[in-house]
Protein backbone atom coordinates (compact mmCIF):
# COMPACT_ATOMS: atom_id res chain seq x y z
CA UNK A 1 0.00 0.00 0.00
CA UNK A 2 1.40 3.27 -1.04
CA UNK A 3 -1.29 5.78 -1.09
CA UNK A 4 -1.82 8.05 1.49
CA UNK A 5 -5.31 7.99 3.06
CA UNK A 6 -7.12 10.60 4.88
CA UNK A 7 -10.59 10.25 6.00
CA UNK A 8 -12.61 13.68 7.02
CA UNK A 9 -16.21 13.41 8.84
CA UNK A 10 -17.77 16.18 8.07
CA UNK A 11 -17.20 17.96 5.11
CA UNK A 12 -19.46 21.22 4.73
CA UNK A 13 -18.63 23.92 2.15
CA UNK A 14 -16.27 25.43 4.80
CA UNK A 15 -13.62 23.60 6.82
CA UNK A 16 -14.34 19.91 6.16
CA UNK A 17 -13.72 21.10 2.05
CA UNK A 18 -10.44 23.21 3.35
CA UNK A 19 -9.68 19.93 4.83
CA UNK A 20 -10.01 18.10 1.81
CA UNK A 21 -8.32 20.13 -0.21
CA UNK A 22 -5.11 20.67 1.85
CA UNK A 23 -4.95 17.12 2.43
CA UNK A 24 -5.25 15.81 -1.87
CA UNK A 25 -2.99 18.39 -2.08
CA UNK A 26 -0.36 16.97 0.48
CA UNK A 27 -0.79 13.91 -1.77
CA UNK A 28 -3.52 11.80 0.15
CA UNK A 29 -6.58 10.16 -1.65
CA UNK A 30 -9.17 11.59 0.76
CA UNK A 31 -12.44 10.06 2.02
CA UNK A 32 -15.22 12.75 2.57
CA UNK A 33 -18.19 12.16 5.11
CA UNK A 34 -20.87 14.21 4.83
CA UNK A 35 -25.14 13.34 4.47
CA UNK A 36 -25.01 15.59 1.80
CA UNK A 37 -24.61 13.35 -1.05
CA UNK A 38 -24.47 16.22 -3.14
CA UNK A 39 -22.11 18.69 -2.15
CA UNK A 40 -20.01 15.20 -1.93
CA UNK A 41 -20.07 14.85 -5.54
CA UNK A 42 -19.62 18.27 -6.25
CA UNK A 43 -16.26 18.52 -4.35
CA UNK A 44 -15.75 15.36 -6.10
CA UNK A 45 -15.09 16.70 -9.39
CA UNK A 46 -13.02 19.22 -7.74
CA UNK A 47 -10.41 17.62 -5.43
CA UNK A 48 -8.40 14.87 -7.33
CA UNK A 49 -8.46 11.34 -6.11
CA UNK A 50 -10.80 12.16 -3.98
CA UNK A 51 -14.25 9.82 -2.97
CA UNK A 52 -17.81 11.38 -1.32
CA UNK A 53 -19.78 8.91 0.82
CA UNK A 54 -23.04 9.81 2.11
CA UNK A 55 -23.13 8.43 5.55
CA UNK A 56 -24.63 9.75 9.18
CA UNK A 57 -21.46 9.27 11.44
CA UNK A 58 -23.67 8.59 14.18
CA UNK A 59 -25.18 5.47 12.93
CA UNK A 60 -23.00 2.45 14.55
CA UNK A 61 -23.96 0.32 11.45
CA UNK A 62 -23.38 2.88 8.77
CA UNK A 63 -20.29 4.29 9.99
CA UNK A 64 -18.78 0.17 10.52
CA UNK A 65 -19.87 -0.39 6.88
CA UNK A 66 -18.35 2.92 5.09
CA UNK A 67 -15.12 2.11 7.39
CA UNK A 68 -15.31 -1.29 5.30
CA UNK A 69 -15.94 0.30 2.15
CA UNK A 70 -13.20 3.04 2.36
CA UNK A 71 -11.00 0.20 3.33
CA UNK A 72 -11.66 -1.83 0.06
CA UNK A 73 -12.20 1.79 -2.21
CA UNK A 74 -9.07 3.62 -1.19
CA UNK A 75 -6.87 1.32 1.24
CA UNK A 76 -6.07 2.03 5.35
CA UNK A 77 -6.13 5.43 6.42
CA UNK A 78 -3.43 6.92 8.09
CA UNK A 79 -5.57 10.24 9.09
CA UNK A 80 -9.21 10.97 10.29
CA UNK A 81 -9.82 14.40 10.82
CA UNK A 82 -13.02 14.54 12.60
CA UNK A 83 -14.89 17.90 11.41
CA UNK A 84 -18.61 16.59 11.96
CA UNK A 85 -21.00 19.04 14.08
CA UNK A 86 -24.18 19.91 15.00
CA UNK A 87 -24.70 22.84 16.29
CA UNK A 88 -27.71 24.32 18.44
CA UNK A 89 -28.23 28.26 19.86
CA UNK A 90 -30.55 29.09 22.76
CA UNK A 91 -30.16 29.82 26.65
CA UNK A 92 -31.22 27.07 29.20
CA UNK A 93 -34.59 27.54 29.44
CA UNK A 94 -35.41 27.16 26.21
CA UNK A 95 -33.70 24.56 24.52
CA UNK A 96 -35.18 21.14 23.90
CA UNK A 97 -33.30 18.45 25.46
CA UNK A 98 -33.41 16.70 22.39
CA UNK A 99 -31.06 19.07 21.27
CA UNK A 100 -28.58 18.46 23.65
CA UNK A 101 -29.12 14.37 22.63
CA UNK A 102 -28.61 15.25 19.02
CA UNK A 103 -25.19 18.03 20.07
CA UNK A 104 -23.84 14.71 21.52
CA UNK A 105 -24.69 12.05 19.01
CA UNK A 106 -23.32 14.31 16.45
CA UNK A 107 -20.60 15.67 18.36
CA UNK A 108 -19.44 12.77 20.49
CA UNK A 109 -20.94 9.52 19.47
CA UNK A 110 -19.76 9.45 16.31
CA UNK A 111 -16.01 10.32 17.22
CA UNK A 112 -16.28 7.41 19.43
CA UNK A 113 -18.01 5.32 16.45
CA UNK A 114 -15.16 6.10 13.75
CA UNK A 115 -12.71 5.76 15.90
CA UNK A 116 -13.77 2.54 17.29
CA UNK A 117 -14.28 1.61 13.56
CA UNK A 118 -10.75 2.76 12.17
CA UNK A 119 -8.01 2.47 14.70
CA UNK A 120 -7.66 -1.32 14.78
CA UNK A 121 -7.01 -0.37 10.98
CA UNK A 122 -4.02 2.01 11.86
CA UNK A 123 -2.85 -0.09 14.94
CA UNK A 124 -2.18 -2.71 12.43
CA UNK A 125 -0.79 -0.38 9.99
CA UNK A 126 1.92 0.62 13.10
CA UNK A 127 0.87 4.63 12.55
CA UNK A 128 -2.17 7.22 12.71
CA UNK A 129 -3.46 10.16 13.32
CA UNK A 130 -6.92 11.34 14.46
CA UNK A 131 -7.34 15.44 14.42
CA UNK A 132 -10.36 16.17 15.83
CA UNK A 133 -11.62 20.34 15.47
CA UNK A 134 -13.20 21.50 18.07
CA UNK A 135 -14.24 25.00 19.38
CA UNK A 136 -14.21 27.93 22.30
CA UNK A 137 -17.35 25.81 23.62
CA UNK A 138 -14.89 22.96 24.69
CA UNK A 139 -13.81 25.57 27.11
CA UNK A 140 -16.65 27.12 28.19
CA UNK A 141 -20.61 27.01 28.46
CA UNK A 142 -21.78 30.43 27.36
CA UNK A 143 -25.80 31.44 27.94
CA UNK A 144 -26.57 31.00 24.75
CA UNK A 145 -24.76 27.53 23.56
CA UNK A 146 -26.89 25.24 27.10
CA UNK A 147 -27.27 22.51 24.35
CA UNK A 148 -24.36 22.81 22.53
CA UNK A 149 -20.71 23.37 24.60
CA UNK A 150 -21.22 20.54 26.94
CA UNK A 151 -21.02 18.22 23.48
CA UNK A 152 -18.13 20.26 22.56
CA UNK A 153 -17.00 19.34 26.01
CA UNK A 154 -17.25 16.22 26.19
CA UNK A 155 -15.78 15.95 22.61
CA UNK A 156 -12.03 17.46 23.98
CA UNK A 157 -12.26 15.20 27.59
CA UNK A 158 -12.79 12.14 24.69
CA UNK A 159 -10.23 12.98 22.24
CA UNK A 160 -7.88 13.42 25.62
CA UNK A 161 -8.95 9.78 26.88
CA UNK A 162 -8.17 9.09 23.30
CA UNK A 163 -4.92 10.05 23.06
CA UNK A 164 -3.49 9.11 26.32
CA UNK A 165 -5.04 5.61 25.40
CA UNK A 166 -3.76 5.39 22.32
CA UNK A 167 -0.53 7.72 21.76
CA UNK A 168 1.53 5.28 23.10
CA UNK A 169 0.40 2.66 20.90
CA UNK A 170 1.63 5.19 17.81
CA UNK A 171 -1.65 6.94 17.10
CA UNK A 172 -1.68 10.43 17.09
CA UNK A 173 -4.68 11.70 18.84
CA UNK A 174 -5.18 15.92 18.69
CA UNK A 175 -7.83 18.50 19.67
CA UNK A 176 -7.99 21.87 17.40
CA UNK A 177 -9.78 24.73 19.77
CA UNK A 178 -11.08 27.00 16.93
CA UNK A 179 -11.66 30.35 19.13
CA UNK A 180 -13.46 32.46 16.25
CA UNK A 181 -16.02 33.03 13.79
CA UNK A 182 -15.23 30.59 10.53
CA UNK A 183 -15.25 32.46 7.06
CA UNK A 184 -17.86 30.41 5.22
CA UNK A 185 -20.94 32.65 3.54
CA UNK A 186 -23.39 32.26 6.28
CA UNK A 187 -21.43 33.22 8.94
CA UNK A 188 -20.59 36.48 6.69
CA UNK A 189 -24.35 37.21 6.50
CA UNK A 190 -24.83 36.53 10.13
CA UNK A 191 -21.94 38.43 11.10
CA UNK A 192 -22.15 41.11 8.79
CA UNK A 193 -20.81 43.98 10.72
CA UNK A 194 -18.02 42.37 11.98
CA UNK A 195 -14.51 43.53 10.56
CA UNK A 196 -12.36 41.04 8.21
CA UNK A 197 -9.90 40.04 11.04
CA UNK A 198 -12.16 38.66 12.82
CA UNK A 199 -12.99 35.77 10.75
CA UNK A 200 -10.52 32.63 10.91
CA UNK A 201 -10.19 31.13 7.29
CA UNK A 202 -10.70 27.57 6.64
CA UNK A 203 -7.85 27.07 4.30
CA UNK A 204 -5.73 28.23 7.17
CA UNK A 205 -7.32 26.34 9.89
CA UNK A 206 -6.92 23.06 7.40
CA UNK A 207 -3.18 24.32 7.10
CA UNK A 208 -2.70 23.70 10.93
CA UNK A 209 -4.63 20.81 11.10
CA UNK A 210 -2.21 19.31 8.04
CA UNK A 211 0.82 20.34 9.94
CA UNK A 212 -0.26 18.56 13.07
CA UNK A 213 -1.00 15.28 12.21
CA UNK A 214 2.63 15.10 10.19
CA UNK A 215 4.20 16.09 13.35
CA UNK A 216 7.30 13.88 14.63
CA UNK A 217 5.86 11.49 17.34
CA UNK A 218 9.12 12.61 19.43
CA UNK A 219 7.21 15.93 19.39
CA UNK A 220 3.14 15.39 19.66
CA UNK A 221 1.05 18.65 20.08
CA UNK A 222 -2.88 17.59 21.97
CA UNK A 223 -4.37 20.81 21.90
CA UNK A 224 -3.88 23.71 19.64
CA UNK A 225 -5.99 26.68 19.76
CA UNK A 226 -6.44 28.69 16.26
CA UNK A 227 -7.66 32.52 16.28
CA UNK A 228 -7.37 34.96 13.68
CA UNK A 229 -4.95 37.94 14.75
CA UNK A 230 -7.79 40.36 15.92
CA UNK A 231 -9.85 38.10 18.13
CA UNK A 232 -10.25 39.79 21.57
CA UNK A 233 -10.31 36.73 23.88
CA UNK B 1 11.71 37.46 3.22
CA UNK B 2 13.40 35.25 4.92
CA UNK B 3 17.05 36.50 3.87
CA UNK B 4 16.20 40.04 4.98
CA UNK B 5 14.78 38.84 8.50
CA UNK B 6 16.41 38.87 11.89
CA UNK B 7 15.46 36.29 14.66
CA UNK B 8 16.89 36.92 18.50
CA UNK B 9 17.04 34.11 20.98
CA UNK B 10 17.59 34.23 24.60
CA UNK B 11 18.75 32.01 26.73
CA UNK B 12 21.35 29.68 24.47
CA UNK B 13 23.47 27.25 26.45
CA UNK B 14 24.90 23.95 25.11
CA UNK B 15 24.77 24.01 20.77
CA UNK B 16 22.48 20.50 22.13
CA UNK B 17 20.08 22.33 24.09
CA UNK B 18 16.47 23.60 22.85
CA UNK B 19 18.14 27.24 22.52
CA UNK B 20 21.15 25.92 20.09
CA UNK B 21 18.56 23.89 18.53
CA UNK B 22 16.32 27.12 17.41
CA UNK B 23 19.22 28.95 16.29
CA UNK B 24 20.66 26.62 14.03
CA UNK B 25 17.31 26.11 12.65
CA UNK B 26 16.16 29.55 12.25
CA UNK B 27 19.64 29.95 10.47
CA UNK B 28 19.09 27.34 8.04
CA UNK B 29 15.56 28.84 7.38
CA UNK B 30 17.91 31.92 6.19
CA UNK B 31 17.09 34.19 9.16
CA UNK B 32 19.92 36.27 10.51
CA UNK B 33 20.26 34.95 14.29
CA UNK B 34 21.05 37.27 17.40
CA UNK B 35 22.41 33.99 19.51
CA UNK B 36 22.06 35.87 23.61
CA UNK B 37 23.01 33.90 26.27
CA UNK B 38 24.94 33.94 29.56
CA UNK B 39 28.23 31.82 28.97
CA UNK B 40 30.17 34.02 26.34
CA UNK B 41 32.29 30.25 25.57
CA UNK B 42 29.08 29.06 24.53
CA UNK B 43 27.29 31.55 22.68
CA UNK B 44 30.72 32.23 20.29
CA UNK B 45 30.73 28.00 19.87
CA UNK B 46 27.23 28.24 18.64
CA UNK B 47 28.07 31.25 16.62
CA UNK B 48 30.93 29.64 14.80
CA UNK B 49 29.00 26.55 14.11
CA UNK B 50 26.21 28.19 12.33
CA UNK B 51 28.53 30.49 10.52
CA UNK B 52 30.83 27.44 9.35
CA UNK B 53 27.10 25.91 7.95
CA UNK B 54 27.03 29.00 5.97
CA UNK B 55 24.33 30.95 7.87
CA UNK B 56 24.46 34.62 9.47
CA UNK B 57 24.59 34.74 13.84
CA UNK B 58 25.74 37.31 15.80
CA UNK B 59 26.56 36.75 19.43
CA UNK B 60 25.46 38.61 22.26
CA UNK B 61 26.07 37.14 25.85
CA UNK B 62 23.28 38.66 28.02
CA UNK B 63 22.41 38.62 31.34
CA UNK B 64 18.37 38.75 30.81
CA UNK B 65 17.64 39.48 34.26
CA UNK B 66 19.44 42.77 33.88
CA UNK B 67 17.28 45.73 32.17
CA UNK B 68 20.46 47.18 30.33
CA UNK B 69 21.69 44.23 29.30
CA UNK B 70 18.12 43.21 27.19
CA UNK B 71 18.41 46.67 25.63
CA UNK B 72 21.98 46.62 24.58
CA UNK B 73 20.82 43.12 22.85
CA UNK B 74 17.72 44.49 21.35
CA UNK B 75 19.74 47.71 20.19
CA UNK B 76 22.45 45.45 18.60
CA UNK B 77 19.97 43.45 16.68
CA UNK B 78 18.65 46.30 15.16
CA UNK B 79 21.11 48.19 13.96
CA UNK B 80 23.48 44.86 13.13
CA UNK B 81 23.35 43.95 9.60
CA UNK B 82 20.59 44.30 6.81
CA UNK B 83 17.08 43.40 7.80
CA UNK B 84 13.74 43.44 10.05
CA UNK B 85 13.61 42.04 13.62
CA UNK B 86 10.69 39.69 12.85
CA UNK B 87 10.85 37.06 15.06
CA UNK B 88 12.16 37.03 19.21
CA UNK B 89 12.01 33.63 21.25
CA UNK B 90 12.43 33.66 24.99
CA UNK B 91 14.07 30.29 26.33
CA UNK B 92 15.82 31.15 29.35
CA UNK B 93 15.15 29.68 32.35
CA UNK B 94 16.36 26.75 34.46
CA UNK B 95 14.46 23.96 36.37
CA UNK B 96 16.25 24.40 39.50
CA UNK B 97 14.37 22.41 41.95
CA UNK B 98 13.60 22.43 46.06
CA UNK B 99 10.64 22.76 48.38
CA UNK B 100 9.35 25.77 50.10
CA UNK B 101 10.23 24.77 53.96
CA UNK B 102 13.71 25.12 53.40
CA UNK B 103 14.49 27.49 50.49
CA UNK B 104 16.72 30.63 50.34
CA UNK B 105 14.24 33.65 49.27
CA UNK B 106 17.14 34.63 47.20
CA UNK B 107 17.18 30.97 45.58
CA UNK B 108 13.29 31.70 44.95
CA UNK B 109 13.73 35.15 43.46
CA UNK B 110 16.66 34.51 41.46
CA UNK B 111 14.39 31.54 39.85
CA UNK B 112 11.76 33.97 39.00
CA UNK B 113 14.17 36.41 37.59
CA UNK B 114 15.38 34.38 34.53
CA UNK B 115 11.84 32.04 34.64
CA UNK B 116 9.39 35.47 34.30
CA UNK B 117 11.09 38.80 34.65
CA UNK B 118 13.53 38.45 31.66
CA UNK B 119 10.54 37.20 29.98
CA UNK B 120 8.99 41.03 30.61
CA UNK B 121 11.83 42.69 29.82
CA UNK B 122 12.60 40.69 26.51
CA UNK B 123 9.11 40.87 25.62
CA UNK B 124 8.20 44.74 25.94
CA UNK B 125 11.50 45.39 24.28
CA UNK B 126 10.14 42.91 21.25
CA UNK B 127 7.41 45.06 21.53
CA UNK B 128 8.54 48.40 21.44
CA UNK B 129 10.04 47.19 18.29
CA UNK B 130 7.65 45.48 16.53
CA UNK B 131 4.54 47.55 17.30
CA UNK B 132 5.51 50.24 14.93
CA UNK B 133 5.77 48.21 12.40
CA UNK B 134 2.62 45.90 12.62
CA UNK B 135 4.09 43.22 12.84
CA UNK B 136 6.34 40.23 14.57
CA UNK B 137 6.28 37.27 16.55
CA UNK B 138 7.50 36.44 20.34
CA UNK B 139 7.61 32.68 21.19
CA UNK B 140 8.01 31.90 25.17
CA UNK B 141 9.06 28.29 26.00
CA UNK B 142 6.62 27.20 28.96
CA UNK B 143 6.95 23.86 30.79
CA UNK B 144 4.67 21.31 32.38
CA UNK B 145 5.26 23.32 35.29
CA UNK B 146 3.55 26.47 33.59
CA UNK B 147 0.06 24.25 34.58
CA UNK B 148 0.97 22.99 37.81
CA UNK B 149 3.07 23.29 40.81
CA UNK B 150 4.55 20.49 42.37
CA UNK B 151 6.33 19.93 46.12
CA UNK B 152 10.14 20.15 44.03
CA UNK B 153 8.93 23.22 41.70
CA UNK B 154 7.86 25.41 43.99
CA UNK B 155 10.66 28.73 42.34
CA UNK B 156 10.29 26.99 39.14
CA UNK B 157 6.89 26.41 38.56
CA UNK B 158 5.57 29.97 39.97
CA UNK B 159 8.03 31.30 37.94
CA UNK B 160 6.87 29.45 34.73
CA UNK B 161 2.98 30.50 35.57
CA UNK B 162 4.19 34.01 35.92
CA UNK B 163 5.30 33.65 32.53
CA UNK B 164 2.81 31.72 30.96
CA UNK B 165 0.37 34.30 32.19
CA UNK B 166 2.33 37.22 30.99
CA UNK B 167 2.55 35.80 27.33
CA UNK B 168 -1.48 34.98 27.41
CA UNK B 169 -1.48 39.03 28.52
CA UNK B 170 0.42 40.06 25.49
CA UNK B 171 -0.92 37.88 23.15
CA UNK B 172 -4.77 39.78 23.87
CA UNK B 173 -3.24 43.04 23.98
CA UNK B 174 -0.97 43.04 20.85
CA UNK B 175 -2.82 40.24 18.77
CA UNK B 176 -5.36 42.56 17.48
CA UNK B 177 -2.13 44.74 16.16
CA UNK B 178 -0.56 42.15 14.38
CA UNK B 179 1.74 41.19 17.18
CA UNK B 180 1.67 36.85 17.13
CA UNK B 181 2.66 35.53 20.90
CA UNK B 182 3.04 32.32 21.51
CA UNK B 183 3.61 30.12 24.49
CA UNK B 184 5.13 26.27 23.99
CA UNK B 185 4.18 23.80 26.57
CA UNK B 186 7.07 21.40 26.87
CA UNK B 187 6.13 18.50 28.66
CA UNK B 188 8.37 16.17 29.34
CA UNK B 189 12.25 16.19 29.53
CA UNK B 190 14.45 17.65 26.50
CA UNK B 191 17.02 15.37 24.83
CA UNK B 192 19.73 18.17 24.90
CA UNK B 193 22.89 17.83 26.54
CA UNK B 194 21.41 19.47 29.83
CA UNK B 195 19.77 15.91 30.33
CA UNK B 196 21.70 13.46 28.60
CA UNK B 197 25.04 14.64 29.73
CA UNK B 198 23.64 16.09 33.18
CA UNK B 199 21.86 13.51 34.72
CA UNK B 200 22.17 10.54 32.29
CA UNK B 201 20.96 7.97 34.48
CA UNK B 202 17.51 9.71 33.87
CA UNK B 203 17.97 9.66 30.41
CA UNK B 204 18.59 5.96 30.41
CA UNK B 205 15.69 5.63 32.71
CA UNK B 206 13.20 7.46 29.85
CA UNK B 207 14.61 4.97 27.68
CA UNK B 208 14.81 5.11 23.47
CA UNK B 209 12.09 8.20 22.32
CA UNK B 210 11.54 9.03 26.14
CA UNK B 211 12.55 12.45 26.00
CA UNK B 212 11.12 14.86 23.22
CA UNK B 213 13.23 15.61 20.30
CA UNK B 214 14.92 18.85 19.68
CA UNK B 215 14.34 18.56 16.10
CA UNK B 216 10.58 17.86 16.95
CA UNK B 217 10.79 21.39 19.17
CA UNK B 218 12.15 23.20 16.37
CA UNK B 219 9.78 22.30 13.48
CA UNK B 220 7.13 23.53 16.13
CA UNK B 221 8.43 26.83 17.06
CA UNK B 222 9.20 27.36 12.79
CA UNK B 223 5.55 26.27 12.16
CA UNK B 224 3.98 28.94 15.08
CA UNK B 225 6.10 31.45 13.41
CA UNK B 226 5.00 30.67 9.78
CA UNK B 227 1.42 30.76 10.86
CA UNK B 228 -1.11 32.44 8.73
CA UNK B 229 -2.79 35.62 10.16
CA UNK B 230 -6.13 34.10 9.91
CA UNK B 231 -5.55 31.44 11.96
CA UNK B 232 -2.85 31.56 14.52
CA UNK B 233 -2.35 29.49 17.65
CA UNK B 234 -1.22 30.79 20.93
CA UNK B 235 -0.46 27.76 22.87
CA UNK B 236 0.91 24.73 21.94
CA UNK B 237 1.88 21.57 23.96
CA UNK B 238 4.35 19.19 22.99
CA UNK B 239 5.25 15.79 24.41
CA UNK B 240 6.85 12.36 22.75
CA UNK B 241 4.05 9.97 21.94
CA UNK B 242 5.06 7.72 24.99
CA UNK B 243 4.68 9.96 27.77
CA UNK B 244 1.79 9.44 30.13
CA UNK B 245 0.38 12.70 31.19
Amino acid sequence: MSEKICVVAGVGPGTGAALSRRFAAGGYRVAMLARDAERLAALEREIAGSRGYAVDVTEAARVKEVVERIGSDLGTPSVLVHNAVSGHFGEFLEVAPEALEQTFRTNVLSLMLLGQAIVPRMLAAGRGAIIVTGNTSAWRGAASFAAFAPSKAAQRILAQAMARSLGPKGIHVAYVVIDAVIDVPWTRQAFASKPDELFARPAGIAETVYHVAHQDRSAWTFEVDLRPFGEKW
Amino acid sequence: MSDNTKAIVVGVGPEAGLGGALCARLAREGLHVFVAGRTPAKVEALVVTIRNAGGRATGVPTDTTIERDVIALFDRAETDGEGVLDLVIYNAGNAAMGQAHDMEASFFEQVWRVGCFGGFLVGREALRRMLPRGRGTVLFTGATASLRGKPNTTAFAAAKAGLRSLAQSMARAYGPQGIHVGHVVVDGGIAGDKIIKGIPQFAQAMGEDGLVSLSGLADAYWYLYKQPKAAWTHELDLRTFKESF
